[in-house]
């Protein structure tokens, strides 16, 4: 068996090395087998049984690879599918390393400058000091793509990102770029564990006092936006078990915190010492004390545990499976990892309500293509930022304090226009128009390799090279009509005469991009 | 100018769209639904589509700000700092004065094209942004068993055999849908468009017949599915989305093409969005419903500047819009709707801002409005938990808008019947 390993930082075609007869991956791929299908009419967070369920196979493996983590080549899905789930799903949610953690080059340069006083600088520094602020701040985005593409922890990243939009907050108003990387840290370094300690932390984080006007929250004159959204977005959910009169009570309790020099302080002097009265727990309550209460509510483990149900597996659960999920997040303590392990290895997971039936996000449409195609090492960073805030999810950059929503929203005729706009600057290496206002990075040397869908020996096989396409943008064979009619574009010239499909000559692999383009437009490339 | 029909539209896209034998669900009951001959015969009346324009404030307008009661002290005891001084206001009346920044729009009022909603809102107040918005968009106040919106629901009710829906029928400005237009299906109704130019599918072909086959595939695909999988409701909504994508991207590009703006918009995004809408009018896109939002009203802090400034961008835009329209003849066909989803807070917080609060204005702007203003000015001695009572259920604004207005008998939208409003001037 081969070790295990996710983009281990090579980005060469691992799967596709010339000489190996490429069509053998098909093999483990039983997906002849037909569809998934829906294992019981009971929702439950049962364990997936092989000698129930059927063998877990590369389809599996597929599905678990994307919904964990973005995707992978047909090599790497192959692994997974021979170590088997449980194996798979540790390796995939393993605790997070220190690479995973390290600090880019300019956080300690700008460590360093940002506290350096402004008061002697020139209007000409100033500005200086400014723009440099900003173009950290594209370079965290940049970093977070890069890593979002080449990570061996992918799951590690699409968690983080799960948190980015669960406690959102905007470089709009969160300024400082070393803050933010900080904020998004926190959720690598704790996101895995207990939910409770998590929210403490963000609580008490200096990117999230900023975002909620925490410092303009005194005693004598709360301000509820931060006891709001506390408890409406971040634990209970919207009018759940909690009054206005509880917003405002917490919003005493939590008077006080302000940011010092990037720090988060709390300051006595204005934090209000009175009895207060939150969710049924009463005295001079402080913020763990509110978070506390709120914890012994039982909608704090219902809210989480549905929504990271909805994120990984399914929307809209049903409500007897709702309870159940609340069940278990409790009996796990909150553990954000031990309830997803529970997920990724339940019947429910591995069922047709759950296969291919979420919406890709811009994010997991982007950095899914990137990882199953194993792209080139340098992908074009300010390309796919600037992608991806047309298509919607512009990253550090979340629309309000609700995040982005998941699900037919990410879709939309203009969410659409975009989508196809981005596939086609990735497939041909041209800008289309509809582009260039916001993407002026764009080599020839950037676009997509087509060697990975010749067929070795038989580059004049037109149906095995869009199998092996299919094979990697959806990890299961072509519908035969589908693949009658794009195989009559490859192989019929502009008089409707057949021509000769050659993927080695540049006219059919010009005409090859034009199908990868149009197979990656398709409404079943929305869905994952 | 070019017009350009539903016939001119279902000439050119029709054809492909329809060369399936099966026809999926979704389309048999939009452009598919009438029979082919009904499209070579003239469509009388189509150019006369009366239009509404939505206007979206979000993050809750201070409506205590926007119409200030500049007589009554109440007012400047719980507004120290934010209380607007009445030799600033435009007085309209003994107890109103509007905010200097809408002095623009109020040049429109003073020419009976403004009606002022005073207090709109509905019971028990939710002051969530996001559930607050939900239930303007939706029109229901009670469960959140209902997820489609008020203006899905009156285009699925107006779209007829002989005046089947189009993909174009509402037209959002921007990057996201609003709930207000999706339908009870499940689905939605209209496109969503940020940037025209931007706005077309770009084959990548070499020659021109390869870029035609593409286009085909593009459609093809959508139609039939390139995995053999069984439709959902899902599937049917992406595959839908992208067949309006396509089919509605030629269309826009016509329209835009045949536009020009002898006015001059105000250079800000509100701006450009109203400009956009009316590029599609006059460029003759066949819409009904338009939305807008402008966003940044949730003025927790130093709201003062913020709040003047938005005004300001929404008075200057509207009546830019006017201007354009009245140029192209095509004034008389709109109104412009306005709201939020909540007011604020009747007393500041100890930013200089405002929290999240209850009843505030809605407005509509338009040749065929009334003009002047409905309701009472808010009594700001009888508060709820602080905030500002609703008067007038903003679904009796919506059910006059959609009786008086678009010609459509509101309750088969909002369900009930509301209180009747007088509107508009017929």
């Amino acid at each position: 068996m081969t070790p295990l390993s996710v983009r281990q930082c090579d980005f060469k075609h691992t799967g596709y090395a010339a000489s190996e007869p490429a069509l053998d991956l098909f093999t483990p791929f039983p997906y002849t087998t037909g569809t998934m299908s829906s294992y019981s009419d009971r929702k439950t967070l049962a364990r997936y049984r092989p000698e129930v369920h059927g063998p877990w196979h590369g389809q599996h493996a597929y599905h678990l690879l994307e919904r964990a983590g973005f995707g992978g080549t047909p090599e790497e899905v192959r692994m997974l599918s021979e170590h088997g789930m449980d194996a798979s799903v540790d390796f995939l949610l393993r605790a997070p390393t220190d690479e995973a953690l390290s600090k880019p080059d300019w956080a300690e340069t700008w460590r360093e400058i940002r506290y350096q006083s402004t008061s002697g600088l020139s209007d000409e520094e100033k500005r200086e000091r400014r723009n440099t602020r900003i173009g950290h701040m594209r370079d965290l985005q940049r970093d977070w793509i890069q890593r979002l593409i080449s990570s061996p922890q992918p799951f590690l990243e699409k968690l983080t990102l799960f948190f980015h939009s669960h406690f959102a907050v905007s470089a709009e108003k969160v300024k400082d770029p070393l803050m933010f990387l900080e904020h998004l840290d926190l959720f690598r370094q704790m996101g895995m564990g207990d939910f409770r300690e998590l929210t403490k932390a963000v609580c008490r984080n200096p990117a999230m006092v900023i975002f909620l006007d925490s410092a303009s929250n005194v005693k004598g004159r709360p301000n509820e936006n931060f006891a709001r959204e506390l408890m409406e977005l971040y634990t209970l959910g919207e009018g759940v078990q909690y009054t206005e009169r509880d917003v405002q009570e917490a919003a005493r309790a939590l008077t006080g915190w302000r940011v010092r020099q990037y720090q988060a302080e709390f300051d006595l002097s204005r934090h209000d010492p009175g009895i207060k009265h939150v969710l049924g727990k009463s005295g001079p309550l402080r913020m763990n004390d509110v978070v506390d209460a709120i914890f012994t509510r039982p909608e704090a483990a219902r809210f989480i545990a549905v929504k990271l149900f909805e994120f990984f597996v399914y929307q809209h659960p049903e409500k007897d499976l709702q309870d159940e999920l609340a069940i278990r997040f409790a009996e796990v303590n909150f553990h954000v990892r031990e309830y997803l392990k529970l997920l990724f290895t339940s019947e429910l997971f591995y069922s047709k309500q759950a296969y291919r039936t979420l919406i890709k996000s811009p994010v997991q449409l982007v950095i899914s293509t990137y990882r199953k195609l194993a792209f080139d090492p340098n992908p074009p960073l300010n390309a796919t930022r600037a992608a991806l805030r047309l298509m919607g999810q512009n990253l550090l950059w979340p629309p309000d304090v609700d995040g982005w929503k998941e699900g037919d929203v990410w879709v939309n005729t203009n969410a659409l226009m975009m989508r196809y706009h981005w596939l086609h600057f990735l497939t041909t290496g041209e800008v289309p128009e509809g582009l260039t206002r916001a993407v002026r990075e764009a080599s020839a040397e950037t676009y997509l390799d087509v060697a990975p869908f010749r067929v070795p020996g038989k580059p004049q096989d037109v149906n095995g090279s869009l199998q092996l396409a299919a094979l990697h943008l959806f990890g299961r064979p072509l519908e035969e009509n589908a693949a009658t009619r794009l195989a009559r574009y490859l192989t019929h010239g502009s008089n409707n005469a057949r021509v000769v499909f050659d993927l080695t000559k540049s006219t059919s692999e010009e005409r090859f991009r034009g199908i990868l383009y149009l197979m990656m437009s398709s409404p079943d490339y929305q869905r994952f | 100018m070019a017009s350009y029909t539903r016939r001119d539209f279902l000439r050119s896209s029709l054809p492909l769209a329809a060369a399936s034998v099966t026809v999926p669900h979704f389309l048999s009951q939009t452009v598919m639904a009438a029979p082919g001959t009904e499209w070579t015969s003239s469509i009388p009346g189509q150019n006369d589509h009366r239009i509404l324009v939505v206007l979206q404030l979000s993050g809750g307008n201070d409506g205590l700000n926007t119409l200030v009661p500049y007589e009554d002290a109440h007012y400047y005891k719980l507004r120290p700092v934010l209380g607007l001084q009445k030799r600033d206001v435009i007085q309209v009346n003994d107890q109103i004065g509007i905010h200097p920044s809408l002095n623009i729009l109020h040049d429109l009022y003073e020419n009976g094209e403004v009606s002022w909603i005073q207090n709109a809102g509905y019971p028990n107040p939710n002051r969530s942004h996001f559930r607050s918005m939900e239930i303007w968009h939706t029109a229901h106040t009670g469960q959140r068993t209902i997820q489609d919106g008020w203006l899905g629901r009156y285009l699925d009710a107006s779209c007829s055999g002989t005046d089947p829906c189009t993909p174009v029928d509402a037209v959002t400005i921007g990057t996201e849908l609003p709930q207000a237009l999706r339908t009870p299906d499940g689905g939605s109704k209209g496109v969503v468009i940020a940037d025209p130019e931007a706005y077309v599918w770009e084959s990548s072909g070499r020659s021109r017949p390869q870029n035609e086959r593409q286009k085909k595939l593009l459609i093809e695909q959508a139609r039939e599915g390139l995995l053999g999988e069984a439709p959902t409701p899902r599937i049917d909504y992406l595959r839908r989305t992208a067949i309006e994508a396509s089919l509605s991207a030629e269309w826009v590009a016509a329209a835009v093409k045949g536009y020009r703006s002898g006015v001059e918009y105000p250079r800000h995004q509100l701006g450009a969005d109203f400009r956009r809408v009316g590029q599609f009018i006059a460029g003759g896109l066949k819409s009904r419903v338009f939305y807008i939002r402008h966003g940044g009203f949730d003025t927790h802090a130093n709201q003062a500047g913020v709040h003047a400034r938005l005004l300001q961008q929404m008075s200057e835009s509207i009546s830019a819009f006017r201007k354009d329209m009245l140029r192209h003849g095509q004034w008389e066909r709109i109104t412009i709707l306005g709201f939020s989803e909540f007011g604020r807070r009747v007393a500041e917080n100890d930013s200089a801002g405002t929290d999240h609060g209850a009843a505030a204005p809605m407005f509509l702007v338009g040749p065929q409005v009334k003009g002047g203003f409905v309701g009472e000015p808010p009594d700001l001695t009888d508060l709820l938990h602080g905030d500002i009572r609703h008067t007038i259920d903003f679904r009796s604004v919506y059910g006059s808008v959609l009786n008086s207005w678009l010609d459509l008998d509101a309750t088969k939208v909002l369900g009930k019947t509301y209180p009747s409003l007088k509107l508009f001037r017929k």
